[in-house]
Order: structure tokens, then C-alpha cells, then sequence
């Protein structure tokens, strides 16, 4: 099989070809969709066409430039915590009672993720059955600041989650019985991040 | 009073200067033009000129100033390009940096062939996942694509992700990979 793209080999491949026309947004429309602001599905047709756009896409990336990221970081700061509470309540709940499908899972903890792994897993093997105690183990990576693990039920529900600067971690709680997947995030010093593959473990 | 050497166009030139690498720090990779830039910072610097002379100390104008004044010019600068026909600036500087050597008509249809496939297999994918994946592949970070999309950043990554998983998934079954295409 034929290895997959990378990310710079899809980026130097990438090369948007619409030409100016008449379905271009306004520059108007090209700031409030960086912005943020209006309503999503609009602001998605408008990026949608921008990205691919040669001139939209200097114009965006103008507008980008010099608009206030400030005030959007605040605002987004402010959502931010108004959903992380309930998440990490959430989480607690379920890592108390092993409800894995106590709340309906959100876009942003549904995860499948995979794609380039600089991030090699050791332990428990992919596909492998687990009992009450289980110890995930990866190996380490250059110049990584700490590891975040991250563990889910097929739905994404976040079953089980931890940051931690060593290479192995064993949960306080056992898993739910069932099929989950698991992962690893190396956060970096250069605050960029490299993530594994997703490997399945069924616990039982 | 004109604009020159004066101590008041030195204090404009470093809050320029200053405000313009920043500026361009984000835009590096994204597409901005440096001939854009220069347009927008040259109307900044008008208007910070007058509002020195109604009465503001440059000095002491915050950042959301700059960048507020900054978008407004950068808006009329838009503007004023489209209502004339949108000629863009052109990029004289970019060409030669990008290109080790000039890729001869071969190699430009090989680019073109592979980008209008990877176009293709965008246009296969959710709304919300391609144009994630569009932004990433453009220089955008998870954080600019929660911004633009109102979006949080967990939000942004996996969805990033799975559209970046779905493209090249999509990819290898359209038969096209990094190898045959070099």
C-alpha cells in the first residue's frame, strides 16, 4: 500500500485556483466570517470560497492579519470556561459510575484520530483485551513538555483523560467494560503538538 | 505640519514598524502580501498623523487601536480595489523564494493535475470539515480556525483531523499518492 500524504506534502500541493468573480464575498463579508461573527453556515460558504480563491485568499489573509485577535481570544476564553466545567464535571461523573453514555457526545470530544504519529504507542497493544488494571505506555518524544492521554468509547465519549510528563500512566479508576480507543498528544516546546495513532483496547 | 523627520513621525515610524512586524508574523504563511501590508500601514500612518492632531498621544494608543484602525484601512483598501476591478497587488518579492528552480511546463501540469484531485476529494467532504482542512492547508492554525468558525479549539482540531483523515483517505482511493506524483 502506497504511503499517505503528509500534511507539507498536501500544503505544497494545495493550490487554490479560483479567479476573482462574481460570487465573491464582500470585504465586509470576508471580516465578519474572520471574525467569527453571523451565522455559521454562512460564514462556512464564505470561508469555503475564500480558501480557494486566489484573491479572496490574500484578502482574507489581510483581513486576518489585522483584525483584533484579542478580542476574539477573550470572548472565546470566556466560552471556553462556560463549557469546560460541565465537561470536566461530566467526565468525573463518568469516571465515578462508568456511565459511558450518560450525555449525548459533542464535535469536540468526538475524536478518531490518526493521520502522522510521531508519537509511537507501546502498550496495550492494538486490539488487545485489558482487565481492571491497565498501564498505557508510549514512547517518549524530543523535546516534548508533557504527554496528554485521552481515552473514549466508540462514541467519543471521554472515558478516561490525563496529562503527564512521564511515559506511562495507569488510570485511578478501571475502564467500562467495552470496546474504547486511546490515544496520545505530545505537546512540545515549541507549542506546536504531535499525536499518535488511535489504538482499540477492549476492557473487560 | 508635514510629515518628516520630526520627533513626532520617528514615534509614528517605530509604533508602525512595531504594529507592522507583528502584523506580518501572522500573515507570514498565510497568503498576506507584503504589498498589501504596505498599503494598509501607509493609511495607518495617515491616520495616526490626524489623530495626533486632534489631540492624541501616539504613545500612549493601545494595541486595539492599531488594530482597529488597521481593519478599517484594510476595508478601504478592499473596497477601493474592487470598485476599481480588484486588480491584486502583485507579489514581486514571493516568486523566487518559493521556487528552488523554475519547474518547466511538465512539472506544472503534474502540480496542476495533483491540485485540482486534492480540490476533488475536498469537495467530497462535510462543509465543516473541508473548510477546516482548507484553513489548515492554507497556514491556519487550530486557533484561527475556532475563531473564524466560533468554534472551540477541541472542536476545531478534531474536526480537523477527521477531515484530514477523510482527504487523504479519499486520496489513495482516487488512486493518487506522494510517489507517482513526483
Amino acid at each position: 500500500m502506497s504511503q499517505p500524504f503528509d500534511d507539507d506534502q498536501l500544503r505544497a500541493a494545495y493550490a487554490p485556483g479560483k479567479r476573482r468573480g462574481p460570487d465573491c464575498p464582500t470585504p465586509d463579508a470576508l471580516l465578519a466570517a474572520v471574525r467569527g461573527e453571523g451565522v455559521e453556515a454562512e460564514r462556512l460558504r464564505v470561508l469555503d470560497h475564500a480558501l480557494q480563491c486566489e484573491s479572496c485568499r490574500s484578502e482574507l489573509a489581510l483581513l486576518h492579519a489585522v483584525s483584533d485577535p484579542g478580542a476574539a481570544k477573550a470572548q472565546r476564553g470566556s466560552v471556553l470556561r462556560r463549557r469546560a466545567i460541565p465537561l470536566a464535571l461530566a467526565a468525573t461523573v463518568l469516571l465515578a459510575f462508568g456511565l459511558a453514555r450518560v450525555f449525548r457526545p459533542t464535535d469536540e470530544i468526538l475524536s478518531e484520530r490518526g493521520g502522522t504519529s510521531d508519537v509511537v504507542l507501546v502498550s496495550p497493544a492494538n486490539g488487545n483485551s485489558v482487565g481492571d488494571s491497565v498501564t498505557f505506555v508510549w514512547r517518549p518524544v524530543t523535546r516534548a513538555l508533557d504527554y496528554q492521554l485521552e481515552v473514549t468509547d466508540n462514541e467519543g465519549t471521554i472515558l478516561s483523560t490525563t496529562v503527564t510528563t512521564d511515559t506511562t500512566w495507569r488510570p485511578g479508576t478501571p475502564l467500562p467494560p467495552g470496546e474504547c480507543r486511546w490515544w496520545i498528544i505530545a505537546h512540545l516546546d515549541d507549542r506546536t503538538e504531535r499525536r499518535s495513532e488511535t489504538w482499540v483496547l477492549k476492557a473487560r | 505640519m508635514e510629515m518628516g523627520s520630526d520627533p513626532l513621525s520617528a514615534t509614528i515610524g517605530t509604533v508602525l514598524t512595531r504594529f507592522r512586524t507583528m502584523v506580518r508574523s501572522v500573515g507570514a504563511r498565510r497568503g498576506l502580501l507584503d504589498g498589501d501590508l504596505d498599503e494598509v500601514m501607509q493609511e495607518v500612518r495617515i491616520r495616526l498623523w490626524q489623530a495626533q492632531k486632534s489631540g492624541k498621544e501616539i504613545e500612549t494608543l493601545g494595541s486595539s487601536y492599531m488594530y482597529q484602525t488597521a481593519t478599517s484601512a484594510a476595508l478601504d483598501l478592499l473596497r477601493r480595489r474592487r470598485a476599481k476591478g480588484g486588480a491584486l497587488t502583485e507579489e514581486l518579492e514571493r516568486g523566487p523564494e518559493l521556487k528552488a528552480s523554475e519547474p518547466g511546463p511538465h512539472d506544472e501540469a503534474v502540480a496542476s493535475d495533483l491540485s485540482r484531485r486534492i480540490d476533488a476529494a475536498l469537495d467530497e467532504l462535510p462543509a465543516d470539515r473541508r473548510v477546516a482542512v482548507r484553513f489548515h492547508l492554507t497556514g491556519y492554525n487550530h486557533t484561527d480556525i475556532a475563531r473564524a468558525l466560533g468554534w472551540t479549539e477541541a472542536r476545531a482540531r478534531n474536526l480537523l483531523y477527521r477531515g484530514l483523515t477523510d482527504l487523504r483517505r479519499r486520496l489513495a482511493l482516487m488512486g493518487v499518492s506522494p510517489t507517482e506524483t513526483r
